[in-house]
């Protein structure tokens, strides 16, 4: 216990610098308030730092590495084309670099105070700030708890040497001969399909029935082949038995259809999930409602239980995303400012950046089946674009679910080249209430992947011109 | 749990009321039984308190609007709210590794669709409108930005329609030479010039009644000035005794005296005009309203039944009323069921004649003005004599001219000869 502690007073104090809360805290400081963001690592959080960035870097390298695999087929000869990996991360952590300066010059930009450590409630106006052996009170008027989440822990496989979360499989030095994924989430597919361009041996293994559960298997199936292409061994429906963890490698046994089996890699890189940051935080002490699991209650302002505390991103119900952080971030800001913001979207895309790019926003088929909605269906395929085939990307389709009645747009799954861009173009159309009507009598720009967005909006009321 | 508090009836034929002000603000906890609004309805302005325990959770209405019976004004988050909160976070609760795209639709908010672009739903909350409410005029019910408009336009517009057929409606009765008094001026400034003042609470009442009062009735007034010499000295010697029962005698019950057999014998003048059903409802409650000004404007408390009460007892129940309604504590009964209105501004010390705005449906209201001692002549003589001035509203849809002439008229004879109400005494 420091003697004679400070106390200092902010008018808003933000627990976290990533998407959601660095997106809060420059909001608020731009309507007005004087806010103070406490950041226990980096800036940008897991999202810029150890995430979506990082992740993405690696992604795109495995795919332009895999391009000039097959550039021949173009009339482009590479000799031999090898991997820098040095290299190749150090051009990953230069992005990373890059962008957390620049959210760092827009946080002091916008005079917002970052201080590092780790913050703690003392009660519902006064957080302590713990950084080594400095300890710091500060007095909040509003405060916005965005602390995120992190990899879970499955029981008996902790991570540690060669046991990896999606954190530390970002920074090896050297590309793995042998990973293996437990998990064929959206995670593990991405990591390990990257890995898998890059060159290493994966395996994946997933306890439910297929990867990419919850996804329309028509998108799944394209990623399945792809793997597949590319020698990845996807072992569904197991169960792990047992993780021997190193010294030099990394011991597997699992059940496969009631058979012990064994297998051995370099590093084994869980991915079950992550869970919210709000163990750590000392919430019991304001009584603020928090469930089982730890996520914090909220109401459709993002106000907690506590009237003057708010929470925001992985910590609350909905999917774990930077992009729904960031909007919270936005609407609490507002709020907090005195202005009547809410949590008002009618939808959020999910993008998963595998090989091909899977995207989807509003509704499913089935979930529109499901909700009551009369339903019908536009789908164009990638092969009948031109773009698609110019690109040499000729897998993949859009389909459009679209509202009988009223012709509204209600939802699409996108799979191929670019889904994760095509994707914002429907997310706007459900946002703005358009009919199927609105998609098709918009000029799409000729020759381009967005075509592909119009000619399934002509195939739902099946005068698709590129159809017969 | 939510507990979501509605408009409740507070009193006859309360069809709506105006957020006058709000006793508690967003966040607040407070206890049952904690004031949480003043609501100004048609007739007065009444404190309503919170049934529950709790934090405000949201205020739906915003200071001056108007609400309707029945409808949420404000809501709570009770004890228990926070637990329907817990129960509701796991299933939304997904680990990122499982989120599919049917969880992501199951977000909030998803429950029923309104049709509207994400600007429109900026703008309903920046005005407060509930868009679940509004009737969409566009293709499948979308609710366009008009919409929203004319949704809180038309709260406004509905306001005005109810006073044209109001049946008890009190707080109109004035003339012009009343002196306003501006309610909470508040400091939005405009420039040096001028200080903007928000028309809310009663004034607002008072305003929209004078509108309708004067837009429906066709409104003439008679002036004449009497000689209520005889009245002077009578009510002197009268007071004298009235004070040994405790009670301050003033001209005012005289007048209620006078006006009575007056409109005994001319009963359109103590009538309404029922513009639905085009009749005219004569009535035989002579139920006299006393324009009586208070700190937030007009008000009009009623003397029930003045026809079957004695000066003494008019004489007090006016003092009691007029005291009631300058504190505030008048009730909704007792300035409800007026049938005539008498308006005094003598008090003022200004006017000798005024136009009174007759109190909207009734169909005549009378001032009285300041005793002046003048010089008058008499059997061709000029004497001092005490001179009273009277001024008398009609709705010339009601009855004409001459009728009010010989109304009023009678109203004169009893006041110069006292001694005649002798006759009406009860």
């Amino acid at each position: 216990m420091v003697v004679g502690e400070l106390v200092r007073d902010v008018e808003v104090l933000v627990i976290g610098g990533g998407p959601g809360g660095y997106t809060a805290a420059i909001r608020a400081a731009q309507l007005g308030k004087k806010v103070t963001l406490i950041e226990k690592e980096e800036i940008g959080g897991v999202c810029l730092n150890q995430g979506c960035i990082p992740s993405k870097a690696l992604i795109t390298a495995g795919k332009k590495f895999n391009f000039l695999q097959q550039a021949d087929e173009m009339g482009i000869e590479v000799k031999q084309s090898t991997i820098n990996f040095t290299k190749m991360q150090n051009w990953k952590n230069n992005i990373v670099k890059r962008l957390t300066s620049g959210v760092n010059g827009l946080l002091s930009g916008n005079k917002v105070e970052v201080l590092k450590g780790e913050a703690f409630f003392i009660n519902n106006n006064e957080v302590r700030v713990e950084n080594g052996y400095e300890s710091d009170r500060i007095r909040f008027q509003d405060c916005i708890i965005a602390t995120g989440s992190r990899p879970v822990e499955i029981p008996g496989i902790p991570f540690g040497n060669k046991v990896l979360s999606s954190k530390e499989v970002l920074n090896l030095k050297e590309v793995p001969k042998e990973l293996i994924i437990l998990g064929g989430g959206y995670i593990g597919i991405e990591l390990g399909q990257a890995y898998a361009l890059l060159g290493a041996k994966v395996t994946i293994l997933e306890e439910k029935e297929t990867i990419l559960n919850g996804f329309n298997k028509r998108a799944v199936n394209l990623v399945k082949q792809n793997l597949h292409r590319k020698s990845v061994d996807l072992l569904t429906s197991i169960k792990i038995n047992e993780v021997t963890n190193g010294p030099e490698k990394v011991h597997l046994s699992y059940l496969e259809n009631n058979e012990v089996k064994e297998l051995s890699g370099d590093y084994l890189l869980v991915t079950a999930g992550r869970r919210p940051n709000t163990d750590e935080l000392s919430l019991d002490i304001l009584q603020m409602i928090v469930d089982d699991r730890g996520y914090i209650a909220v109401d459709h302002q993002c106000m907690t239980s506590v009237k003057n505390i708010y929470a925001i991103g992985d910590i609350i119900s909905g999917p774990a995303l930077a992009h729904k952080a960031a909007y919270e971030g936005k609407v609490v800001a507002e709020v907090i400012a005195g202005k009547p913001s809410a949590v008002d979207y009618q939808t959020i895309p999910l993008v998963v950046f595998s090989d091909p790019e899977i995207a989807s926003v509003g509704l499913t088929e089935n979930d529109a089946i499901k909700e009551g909605h009369s339903i019908k269906v536009g789908r164009f395929s990638y092969g009948a674009n031109g773009r698609a085939l110019t690109l040499n990307e000729t897998e993949g389709s859009i389909t459009l679910v679209v509202e009988k009645s009223t012709e509204l747009v209600l939802g699409a799954q996108i799979v191929g080249e670019e889904a994760s861009e095509l994707i914002s173009e429907i997310t706007l159309a459900i946002e703005m209430g358009a009919t199927i009507y609105d998609l098709i009598d918009t000029i799409h720009a000729h020759p381009t992947l967005s075509e592909i967005v119009l000619e399934a909006s002509e195939a739902a009321i099946e005068q698709a011109i590129h159809v017969l | 749990m939510i507990y979501e508090f509605k408009l409740p009836d507070v009193g006859e034929g309360i069809a709506e009321g105006e957020i006058v002000k709000w006793l508690v603000s967003p966040k607040e906890r407070i206890d049952e039984d904690h004031p949480i609004a003043e609501i100004q309805t048609d007739k007065a302005l009444i404190e309503i308190t919170s049934p529950v325990a709790g934090t405000v959770r949201d205020i739906h209405y915003q200071e001056g609007e108007i609400a309707k019976v029945g409808s949420v004004i404000i809501s709570f988050n009770t004890v228990e709210l926070n637990k329907s909160l817990v129960q509701e976070a796991p299933k939304n609760t997904q680990v990122k590794e499982k989120i599919t795209a049917t969880e992501i639709n199951q977000v909030p908010n998803r429950k029923k669709r309104v049709i509207a672009t994400p600007t429109v739903r900026r703008i309903a909350r920046e005005l407060d409108v509930n868009l679940l409410l509004v009737e969409g005029s566009g293709k499948n019910g979308r609710v366009l930005e008009e919409d929203v408009r004319s949704f809180i336009n038309k709260k406004g517009k509905k306001q005005g329609a109810k006073s044209d057929h109001g049946v008890h409606l009190q707080s109109a009765a004035t003339v012009e030479t009343t002196i306003d008094k501006p309610i909470a001026p508040t400091t939005k400034k405009v420039n040096s010039q001028e200080k903007r003042v928000p028309l809310k609470g009663l004034r607002r009442s008072i305003a929209n009644k004078m509108t309708t009062s004067t837009t429906v009735a066709a409104q003439s007034t008679i002036l004449e000035e009497i000689d209520v010499t005889q009245l002077v000295s009578l009510r002197k010697q009268m007071a004298e005794k009235a004070k040994e029962k405790g009670v301050h005698l003033t001209y005012l019950p005289f007048i209620v005296k006078a006006v009575v057999p007056a409109l005994k014998k001319f009963d359109y003048l103590n009538s309404s005009l029922d513009d639905q059903s085009e009749e005219i409802v004569l009535k035989y409650d002579y139920n006299i309203g006393i324009a009586t000004d208070t700190e937030n404007g007009l008000l009009v408390p009623v003397v029930k039944n003045a026809d079957q009460k004695s000066l003494v007892d008019i004489a007090s129940e006016i003092s009691g009323l007029v005291e009631k309604a300058r504190s505030q504590k008048i009730t909704m009964e007792e300035i409800s069921g007026g049938t005539f209105t008498i308006t005094n501004i003598g008090a003022t010390g200004v006017g000798i004649f005024g136009t009174p705005v007759i109190n909207h449906p009734e169909a005549a209201i009378l001032a009285i003005h300041r005793i002046q001692k003048k010089p008058v002549v008499v059997n061709d003589q000029i004497v001092i004599r005490d001179m009273l001035g009277l001024s008398l509203s009609f709705d010339h849809r009601i009855l004409d001219g001459a009728m009010a002439s010989y109304f009023l008229k009678q109203i004169i004879q009893y006041l110069e000869q006292p001694n005649l109400l002798f006759m009406e005494m009860v």
